[in-house]
């Protein structure tokens, strides 16, 4: 295209606002083509039916008998297995004492070891 | 006998770099300036896989009476290649170049981003294209500055499209609009997407509220390979259709993530990624590195391209976060403006300045894999506003 013609201020001005329309032109209407396929595509997974909560008693914090053992509260999804081995390395770490597991739920604060270690080795340059 | 001994002897000490060295001192302070940018590639890790070859091109075009490379064969007054003259000069920088000016190696260097590249976080938040988009800002109010400055507007383009913070784009674009800038705006380019982890973060900060930066944003959902293999095939339609010029990046780019993503083209995607990409990035950077010789990188226009380059990566950080702001707002407080700095391309490094900040707000946020949405959509953007700037600005 020719531009002699025009003045500095005029190529300025003109240039920057067709760039900016077309680039934001291309990137939102890729934005529309691609939330669209989002929807066609999307795996969405079918909701699990939620299974009746565990209605285990809570046990009063100042209740002194151990001999009534309170049922352990456990979130839904964690299996028997699961349990034991969190049972057997907090007995391992305790050292023996005795220890009561109140409930088992998820952290869900906390990141996976892997995803967190992964993330650490990406960041490390800093 | 010892006649012709002593003529040949003085031959070579005229002939010799020592004697002539002088003659054009410019040539002397190249190579020193040379040895700079070997120390921060090799020393400093500044960008090494590029610069490196950069500053040893630089090294060697200017030694004297070495005759590796002949700028008058790619700029003269025809704006075409000499081919008598490169038949009868040409020295191997010479031939090398001929890649970059006829515009093969940064398409070939974008096969192999394509094959690494992950567009999934951008597929899972498309409006992650909007930073992309607004990050861009920084071309275009760098383009102002240079011409005002008193370049050319083929000349402010090509110094704009540093804040694309996309090396290939910016050497594919140079090349057609002012070849004779290259060498400097090459080296500005790369210099300050090393310097990404610098120049960000305090404007990132300036222009967020600590609130916002703390914001912890919801997992992305899990995108499916068929998207992912629509994807790259739907965006060279888009970007080629709306914008030709910029084919040759986006098409290559595409290409190559479609080798990644289909699943049948493992070995195509392992050679473009790693044996091709790496063959094509020495040859860009020792021939890049090559036309920087001291009558067109010692002068003023330099230090004025160094300084709006700044300008450009600067403004184009402030685009990203500055619409990061609003979708902040808009969405009610769920998206994390500091993704938005990501925009700026400079893949990856720029989303973990993203991620870097954000961690110091709050340690346990991770913001990466969302920052790098808006990261892959400003390679996208930086090669649509490439191919604008092409198709508006008269070429060399």
């Amino acid at each position: 295209m020719d531009l002699s013609s025009f003045s500095t201020a005029t190529i300025s001005v003109a240039v920057t606002i067709t760039g900016l329309v077309v680039v934001f032109l291309a990137l939102i209407g890729l934005w529309a083509i691609v939330a669209l396929f989002g929807m066609f595509f999307s795996q969405k997974k079918p909701k699990a039916p939620q299974a009746p909560k565990q209605e285990a008693p809570k046990p009063a914090a100042s209740q002194p008998a151990p001999s009534i053992k309170p049922a352990m509260q456990v979130e839904d999804g964690i299996g028997d297995e699961v349990i034991a081995v969190i049972s057997a390395a907090i007995a391992a770490m305790s050292g023996g004492a005795p220890v009561a597991i109140r409930s088992v739920r998820r952290a869900r604060e906390a990141r996976p070891v892997w995803a967190q270690a992964g993330l650490m080795q990406n960041t490390q340059p800093f | 006998m010892l006649e012709i001994f002593t003529q040949a002897i003085v031959t070579l000490v005229e002939k010799s770099g020592f004697v002539t060295i002088f003659q054009d001192p410019r040539q002397l302070v190249m190579i020193l300036v040379s040895f700079v940018l070997m120390y921060l590639a090799i020393g400093r890790g500044f960008e090494p896989l590029l610069l490196l070859p950069i500053a040893f091109g630089m090294f060697l075009t200017n030694i004297p009476n070495a005759n590796l490379y002949h700028s008058a064969i790619f700029i003269n007054e025809t704006a075409h290649i000499d081919w008598e003259m490169l038949a009868n000069t040409g020295g191997l920088l010479d031939y090398l170049y001929l890649g970059v000016k006829l515009g093969i190696y940064p398409p070939l260097i974008f096969l192999g981003v394509g094959c690494m590249t992950d567009f999934g976080p951008l597929i899972a938040n498309p409006k992650s294209f909007l930073m992309g988009a607004a990050a861009q800002l920084g071309i275009f109010l760098a383009f102002i500055g240079a011409l005002i400055l008193g370049f050319t507007p083929s000349e402010a383009g090509s110094i704009g499209i540093i804040g694309g913070a996309d090396g290939p784009t910016a050497i594919f674009t140079t090349t057609q609009l002012a070849p004779h800038l290259l060498g400097s705006i090459a080296i500005a380019a790369y210099s300050y997407m090393a310097l990404v982890p610098i120049i960000q973060p305090p404007i990132m900060k300036l222009l967020t509220t600590k609130k916002a930066r703390a914001v912890r944003m919801e997992q992305l959902r899990p995108v499916s390979q068929t998207e992912k293999i629509v994807f790259p095939i739907m965006v060279t339609l888009v970007v080629s259709f709306l914008v030709p010029d910029t084919t040759p990046l986006i098409g290559m780019l595409m290409l190559g993530n479609l080798f990644k993503e289909s699943g049948v083209t493992e070995r195509l995607c392992k050679t473009a990624q790693n044996e091709l990409m790496n063959i094509v990035t020495i040859f860009l950077g020792v021939t890049v590195g090559a036309t920087a010789n001291g009558a067109n990188f010692l002068t003023p226009a330099t230090i004025k391209i160094v300084i709006m380059g700044l300008c450009a990566f600067a403004f184009g950080t402030a685009g990203g976060v500055l619409l990061g702001d609003l979708m902040y707002v808009v969405s009610g407080g769920k998206i994390n403006p500091l993704i938005g700095s990501a925009g700026v391309s400079a893949v990856p490094m720029a989303a973990r300045v993203s991620q870097k900040v954000g961690q110091k707000e709050n340690p346990t946020n991770f913001l990466l894999m969302h920052a790098m949405g808006p990261n892959v959509a400003g390679v996208i953007g930086s090669a649509v506003a490439a191919g604008v700037l092409l198709s508006i600005l008269p070429h060399a």
